[in-house]
Order: structure tokens, then sequence, then C-alpha cells
């Protein structure tokens, strides 16, 4: 409270009669907080009084009408759990007549925002701030609420990377003219860029792919397989990596959706998608396998290894000492002379836990470590250790998944 | 197969470690996966120096010429590749997806897709051409293979993710013609829109707390570790260890489940 000596409420002055509900009545709502928020009320003895319970900002009512400071609402409470961290408690910033536009697309696969689609909404909030845009985000229905969480001021309902990537190009052409967008902004990864580029192309913009720095005046993308940095004015499209725009503010964005009429006929796909499939984990490469299985110096039988990461469908890793001693290929190797994984879930046999070895498992969401030695430097890492002989746990493993 | 003619479009490259003149790597998987096609008629075309000693690398995978526009630095020999290309009519083009060598934004082969109006396919990692239609392998992350298809003439890009080109043969190299067959005539170089420096080594991004946090949630974000304890189960026999396992594994959605749930 910086408003001058501190105002005191008078419980005496105020006659009894005035009194027609308990005080704690006040402030029923929980999250609008007080009826009237910050009236000042005169007192019958002429003392100001201000209720305050509406003003504490991100703080919570509790069910007496007492105000909770922010960070000492009980969890269990309900009205803490309501008032607490809404949206609504964050200040709505409404632009009408924005000076220009530009464009997210974002792929909202699996209906949520990627982290990729949040680094576009980011550069697109940049670009739009410095001159008073807006940001138009293009993206499917199910993410239309979360934009404006995270920045958006316009909503145009088009899955631009669930259909063909030809036809995609156009009607972001048509979205384009619409808003008269001044540029565009895309994740980054091969659909991001393919759109991108088809975009760029029919526009006859610049394009930046793969822009790791963006501020206002300049975007940095590396070329020459990563040994230069290539810095430009922000082209009209540009792909962007995470982490190359700060954090969109604290204001809340209005996401309006908008209609945005695209002629029925105006263009055929001359691609058609023939379906995907799935590669087995142990085809693809170490770093982009959900599950792996390491095998160490406490396995013996590798062939019951192999069957096993086979029938759960992991992609083998070994430690330094299995691939010198040649029980698993060099590529293959995880820690810090090989490969890091960034598995979900890392299954350890027979694995004693050295430093460098858990330096490639440092970002696996989930360790679990079988090893025989209770004392292991593993079982420190690991969110399930079991202690008992790895091979049998294999041939166990092996028995109950195997040959299905 | 007969009657089909490919054109490759293939960049100069440079090794990194020597700066020496080599074949590009996506260019070079590029003409591997339309050697792979065993095309009637297989035109190389080049646009840069005719006497940088790595085209030579090029021919020595199997490719008896190389047809290069002789270009200066820093101009820009598009609109008489687009000729050269109309001129030739190929069934297929293919080339690399990003250069390696020049500014790298890989936006040459869809203005040649949109200027022959021609259907582009982008990244892929295998070329087939089946019954007058280019079908094309794109590796997606996560372990997804997806296959696309457009109908014949098509430009066709090759990513990084492709089978390696085979080696180079010395001999081959030696006897290949690098034929110049236009030259640009000399113009005043375009100031690029794009300054180059050296890479420098981007800052890890630090986890961040949500916007509009405190200062003290945001620094608490970026430097706290949370130490998780473990769980450490003795005494089990294999056979309830492997039961412990995939029940653990079920719980958190990783056996057996579709690869596209995850």
């Amino acid at each position: 409270m910086n408003d001058g000596p501190r105002k005191r409420i008078d419980m005496a002055a105020r006659p009894p009669a005035t009194r027609v509900r308990p005080r704690s009545d006040q402030a029923r709502d929980p999250v609008l907080g007080a009826v009237n928020p910050t009236e000042e009320t005169a007192s019958p003895s002429g003392r100001i009084r201000r209720d305050l319970r509406g003003t504490v900002p991100n703080g919570s009512v509790g069910p007496t009408g007492r105000v909770r400071a922010p960070g000492t609402a009980s969890a269990s409470s309900a009205s803490a759990a309501v008032a607490d961290n809404r949206p609504q408690n964050r200040m709505m910033r409404v632009i009408d007549e924005p000076a220009y536009s530009v464009l997210a697309v974002l792929s909202g696969a699996k209906g949520r925002l990627s982290n990729l689609d949040k680094a576009a909404l980011e550069a697109a909030r940049l670009l739009a701030d410095q001159g008073g845009g807006a940001v138009v985000a293009i993206v499917g229905e199910a993410c239309g609420r979360e934009v404006g969480d995270a920045g958006a001021d316009r909503w145009v309902n088009l899955q631009a990377f669930e259909i063909m990537p030809d036809l995609a190009s156009v009607r972001l052409e048509i979205v384009w003219r619409t808003f008269q967008a001044r540029c565009a902004v895309l994740p980054d990864d091969l659909d991001g860029r393919d759109l991108g580029a088809r975009l760029a192309t029919r526009l006859g913009t610049a394009f930046g792919p793969g822009v790791h720095t963006l501020n206002a005046t300049v975007a940095v993308r590396s070329a020459q397989q990563g040994d230069c940095d290539l810095a430009q004015t922000p082209p009209g499209v540009m792909t962007i990596l995470e982490g190359a725009a700060r954090p969109v503010g604290p204001e809340q964005h209005e996401a309006r959706p908008v209609v945005v009429s695209f002629p029925p006929a105006a263009a055929q796909t001359r691609m058609e998608d023939l379906g995907t499939v799935f590669l087995p984990a142990d085809d693809i490469p170490l770093e982009e396998a959900s599950l792996v299985m390491g095998g160490g110096a406490g396995v013996s039988d590798w062939a019951r290894f192999t069957s096993a990461a086979c029938a759960l469908n992991a992609a083998r890793a070994g430690t330094r000492v299995v691939c010198d001693l040649g029980f698993m290929p060099r590529d293959r190797q995880v820690g810090a002379s090989g490969r890091i994984t960034n598995a979900r879930c890392y299954l350890a046999f027979g694995i004693s836990g050295a430093l460098q070895h858990m330096q490639g498992i440092e970002t696996c969401e989930r360790v679990v470590a079988i090893n025989s030695d209770p004392h292991a430097p593993i079982l420190k890492r690991a969110d399930l250790a079991i202690i008992a002989d790895a091979d049998q746990v294999l041939a166990a493993l092996d028995r109950r998944v195997g040959g299905r | 197969m007969t009657g089909l003619t490919v054109a490759v479009l293939v960049p100069a490259g440079s090794s990194p470690v020597t700066n020496r003149p080599r074949r590009d790597p996506q260019g070079a998987r590029a003409l591997e996966q339309a050697l792979r096609l065993n095309p009637e008629r297989l035109l190389l075309i080049h646009a840069g120096d005719p006497r940088n000693p790595g085209l030579r690398q090029y021919l020595g995978m199997g490719v008896a010429r190389i047809d290069v526009i002789a270009t200066p630095l820093g101009c820009d020999p598009y609109p008489l590749l687009l000729e050269r290309i109309s001129g030739e009519a190929p069934d297929l083009v293919v080339c690399g997806s990003v250069a390696s060598d020049t500014h790298g934004s890989g936006l040459m082969p869809y203005l040649l897709a949109q200027d022959l109006d021609w259907p582009i396919l982008a990244s892929a990692r295998v070329v087939r051409v089946e019954a007058r239609r280019a079908i094309i392998d794109q590796a997606l992350p996560g372990g997804r293979l997806r296959t696309f298809s457009a109908r014949l003439p098509a430009v066709v890009t090759v990513d990084a993710g492709a089978p390696a080109p085979r080696q180079v043969a010395f001999g081959p190299a030696l006897r290949g013609s690098v034929r110049s067959v236009e030259a640009l005539a000399d113009r005043l170089a375009t100031a690029p829109a794009w300054t180059i420096q050296p890479a420098r080594r981007r800052a890890r991004p630090l986890p961040t707390a949500d916007a509009g946090a405190s200062a003290q949630e945001r620094l608490l974000a970026a430097t706290e570790r949370v130490e998780k304890a473990g769980l450490v189960l003795t005494g089990l026999d294999p056979d309830a260890a492997a039961a412990r396992i995939i029940d653990d594994l079920t719980q958190f959605g990783l056996f057996r489940t579709k690869p596209e749930d995850s």
C-alpha cells in the first residue's frame, strides 16, 4: 500500500444499524474479490474507507473474506485454487487498430502448442510489438484458446500443417493478403521449412530458415554447416528455433477469431500422401528414440539383451566398456564421448554409472537401473533401481515379452 | 529406367576442416539418388566456376560430363539455370535441399518449381519413380517415415538424411569432362542482403519461469536443481523384477504403445 499513511478502518465509528451483512460476506466472490473493488466509502465519522480486497493482484480471498497474500494460500482451499494464476487475472491487451500484422503459422499437433510453436509466437510478438502490430495465429481449433495466453491477437482457424503443403501455401497467401501482413514466422522443423519456402516463393519475399537469434533489427541464422552466422533485417518469412526471442510478457492477448474464406476450387493439390510408417526403435537415430535399453559390463548374454530390446521396441545402447570390447558397435555408445540420449525412459542393465556415461543420459526423463551392486553410482540417478543380476532379469524379461 | 531424363543440380562444396574444394554432401546425395534411378539420360548441371577441382568428384561417382554455367562470384545465375532446364525438358529435377557454400536458404528449387509450374517434393530420403510418378520418403523425427508422390515432371530435393553417396573413383573423375555451357555476362555483383560473420556459440537457453513471474521465481526456475529420491528394490527374484519393469513402462506409457501415441 503506497498511498500514504495507512487508512485504518474504524470499527467503532460504524453504527450497528447500518451493518446489514457481516463483514465476511463482502468479499464472497473469490474471483472478483470485493463486490466494489477500490470503492472509497466514507464512514459516518468521515474517515475514508477503501476496500482493498479486489486490488491485491494474484492474491486470493478466503471463505471468511480475509485476503491472503500470494503464495500463502493453502493448496487445499478451493478459493485459492480458483483465484491464483488464472489467466483472467492478467491484464488483457486489446489491439483494435493494428498498424500491421505478423502471421504465426503453428502446427498445433495433438491439440496443444509445442515448444517450437511457442517460440514462433514469441518471435511474432517481438516483431509486432516494435510498431504496434498484431499477431495473427494460424492454428487449428484445438489450440484456439491457448494462443491468446501465448500472445496472439487474432486467430485464424486453419490447420496449415495437416493439409498438403502446396494447398496450405495458397491458403496462407490468402491470409497474408487479408491481413496485409508484414512478415510470417513458422516453427523450424521439416514441415515448417517446406511451408515457409513455398510461402516465400509465392509472395516473392526473402526467406530465412533456422533463425536462432531475433531482435527488433536483426535476424541471425547459421549457414555453411554451422560455421557462419548470417545477419539481416528480419526477412518476410522466417522459421524460428527455440529460444530465439524472449518470452511473451505477462499480459493476456485477445486471440479474436477471424474467419477467412478460402475459395473452394481455387487450388488443387498435386501431391499425394501415401501414408506414414513407423520404424522400429532400433533403426532410428539414438537421439530420437523414446525408450532406450543400455547394456553395461554386467551383461554377458547379449543375444538375450538384443531379443528383449526388440520385443520392447527399445533402442539398444552400450557403455564405453562394452563398445571397447566389441559387444556393441561404436555408434551405439552413450556417454560423454559417445552419443546423448533424450529418451523418455532409459533402462540401464548392469551399468555401474560412471560419470562419463551419466553425461549421456542427463536429459533422460526416467532411468530404471538393474544392477547387482547396491552401491553403484547409478542408483543415485535412477528413479527406480532393482538390485538383481542383470542377466537373470534380462532372461526373465525375454521370457515374459519375447516371442509375442 | 527407359525414357527417363533426370537433371541433377549440384553446388560446389568445401571441406569444413581443410577448406579444400570437394563435392557438396547434399548435392552428392542428390546425385546418388538420381544414379539409383538408372535414368536413360542424366544431366549434371552446376552454376559456378568451371575450374573448380571439386566438380571432378561428382564425375568420379560415375557421370561422364558436367555442364557448368560460368558464374562470377556474387552474381545470380538463376535465370540462365531456368532457361537451361526449360530447354532440356527433363522429367525430374533433383537437387540437395540446401547448398553449403552459399546463404543456404534452400529457396532455389522452390523458385524453379514455381517458374516451371511443376510440383515440388522436399526433403526426400529416398526417391523412386513408378508409372510416371515420383515417390519420395521423408524421415521425420521419432522414427516416422512419410511417403509423398506427385506426377512427373517434378522437382525433388534430397536432404542430409539420405543414404551416403558412393565413393569417388579417381579414374572416372579425371576422364570425365567439365563443359562450360554458358557464361554469365560480367555484371555487377549484387550486394548480399545478409552479412556473414563467423559463428558464435549460442548461449544455452536457461529454463524460464512463466511470463510475469517475480524475480525470485525466475531465479529459482533457472538455478534450482530438484533432487529426486529414487526407489530402490532389493530381494526381488528375476521374474518379479521383470514384472516390475513392465509395470513401470506401462505406467509411463512406453510398453508396447503404438509409436504415434508417444
